[in-house]
């Protein structure tokens, strides 16, 4: 059976594969608060599976996870942890530019965490720059609230409780799962299951999480989280990014 | 059973062993040929395992590995990943910031790859002046051979470190491919014996190992590695970071 992580690989098996393939999966996690009952590594564990899951469908070999981002809005809960959004791309580019060493010329970001979402646009947007290489990324809560009925509306919440539970539901602990509306900055600036809102309209986050909540979830109810709703999220997700690293593969690229 | 990644805890259960431990160990590897029977991820999934074992027994949580880090002189072999060691060292103390701003005073940085061991020391000075955080790294390559004299630990993807790996994990591990490197020379006198030698001692010679032979490993030869050996070497390892670990608690802070 061929390997699917390149940290399985010794270095004679990654070069077989590269002879053959261009794209590299590189999953991008985080380790921050999820609320009472979801792992730290929440983000951390489900872009690891599914970058796993989506390499193996679609034959791409998969790089280590960076397993931490930027989470600073989340610094005034235990345990997380954040790094500057400049090291972040730093670290990322000089992963990418050793990849594209070895011949690597289309990247497939699997981002876990929405801290990290604009830092990886910018990496991508350098190396199309510099190295004409292509380079995209996929979350997926924001693949799923467009080509599915799940609005994923949610930070440790119903959706991505249901994620983390159909990725490992051993340390997930529903018992302790509890959900609290974030308090409100004004009369007129509210908080409701999407976010900041002024007059209905959308407003950008901008506040540290523990100052408008104890708990740490928020959004759709943790409580309705279930390991079967879950499980179709992820294999649409899955689905999704199999098809698009297939499709990625096709793109002309100028040399 | 009390969860020793910190990964796996939620916010308030690490809030809880912040409360009674000041204390953390973060595994760091790297992605870098290994020789033809050794994976990429040999440094990584060794320290991953030392970090694990030791945290289990000593009741100290661990922190996720961080798979990519520095190095040098093979960059041609396919797969090998390398971060600008200053980048590494900005990464490593943010790293190590986080976990200080919860409250931890102690970190035992568990390295399974030496072109970390320069970037690390730098790291822990920097931790101690801006912070007052006691930390340090060691290296398994490093701490063995003066534990036990048999073990020179010679090698980079040879005898030694091929054992530990097997250990970790001999499914990844495919010794019908193991071979032993042709020796390589710059000059008469200058020779790469795991590590460049001139007359006896070591010196600093920036290469390109890719030039000079396509099989990665260097030192000791590989073949004769067992995963009884490597099972040792990790618990003798693993020991003496246990008893480390209990000993770094006691250092008081003025």
């Amino acid at each position: 059976m061929n390997k699917i992580l390149i940290e399985d690989m010794s270095w004679t098996e990654f070069s077989e594969v590269m002879a053959v393939n261009d794209l590299v999966i590189i999953p991008v996690g985080s380790i921050e608060e999820h609320g009472y009952h979801n792992p730290l590594g929440t983000d951390y564990f489900i872009a690891k599976k599914a970058a796993y899951d989506i390499g193996k469908l679609s034959n791409a070999p998969v790089a280590p996870i960076m397993p931490i981002g930027n989470a600073s809005n989340l610094m005034g809960f235990p345990g997380t942890i954040s790094i500057d959004p400049e090291v972040l791309r730093d670290v990322l580019l000089q992963i990418c530019e050793g990849f594209i060493h070895h011949g690597a010329k289309r990247f497939l970001f699997i981002n876990g965490h929405g801290g990290n979402t604009s830092t990886i646009k910018m990496v991508s947007n350098i190396l199309f720059d510099k190295y004409q290489v292509f380079s995209t990324q996929t979350e997926w809560w924001i693949t799923l609230k467009q080509m599915s009925e799940f609005p994923c509306n949610d930070h440790g919440g119903k959706y991505e409780t249901s994620m983390m539970l159909a990725v490992d539901d051993t340390i997930v602990d529903m018992s302790v799962a509890q959900t609290v509306l974030r308090k409100n900055l004004t009369d007129k600036i509210i908080y409701d299951d999407f976010g900041l809102k002024f007059n209905g309209v959308a407003l950008p986050p901008s506040f540290s999480l523990h100052t408008v909540t104890a708990v740490g979830n928020y959004g759709a109810k943790a409580e309705e989280a279930s390991i079967e709703l879950g499980e179709r999220m992820y294999e649409k997700y899955i689905e999704y990014c199999v098809e698009l690293a297939e499709e990625i593969r096709k793109i002309p690229l100028m040399k | 059973m009390k969860k020793i990644l910190t990964s796996e805890m939620s916010w308030p259960e690490f809030s809880e062993y912040v409360k009674g431990n000041d204390t953390i160990i973060i595994p760091v590897g790297v992605l870098e040929e290994h020789g033809h029977h050794n994976p990429l991820g040999t440094d990584t999934l060794i320290a991953e395992r030392a970090a694990y074992e030791i945290g289990k027994k000593a009741n100290i949580a661990v922190a996720p590995v961080l798979p990519y880090g520095q190095t040098s002189n093979i960059l041609d072999f396919p797969g090998t990943i390398t971060l600008d060691p200053f980048l590494y060292k900005k990464l490593l103390i943010a790293y190590a910031e986080s976990y200080i701003q919860h409250g931890i005073k102690r970190i035992l940085f568990v390295n399974g790859h030496g072109g970390n061991t320069d970037v690390l020391q730098m790291v822990s000075r920097t931790l101690f002046e801006k912070h007052g955080t006691f930390s340090f790294s060691n290296q398994w390559w490093e701490v063995l051979p003066q534990l036990n004299k048999e073990w020179n630990c010679a090698d980079h993807g040879g005898y030694f470190e091929t054992s530990l790996m097997l250990a970790t994990n001999e499914s990844i591990v495919d010794m019908t491919k193991a071979k032993t490197a042709p020796s390589v020379r710059l000059t008469e006198k200058i020779f790469y014996g795991h590590g460049w030698r001139f007359n006896n001692t070591r010196i600093n010679v920036p290469s390109n190992l890719y030039n000079m032979q396509k099989i990665g490993n260097v030192g000791n030869p590989p073949q004769e590695a067992n995963i009884e050996l490597g099972k040792l070497m990790l618990e003798v390892y693993v020991d003496f970071n246990v008893e480390l670990i209990m000993e770094m608690k006691k250092v008081r802070f003025s």
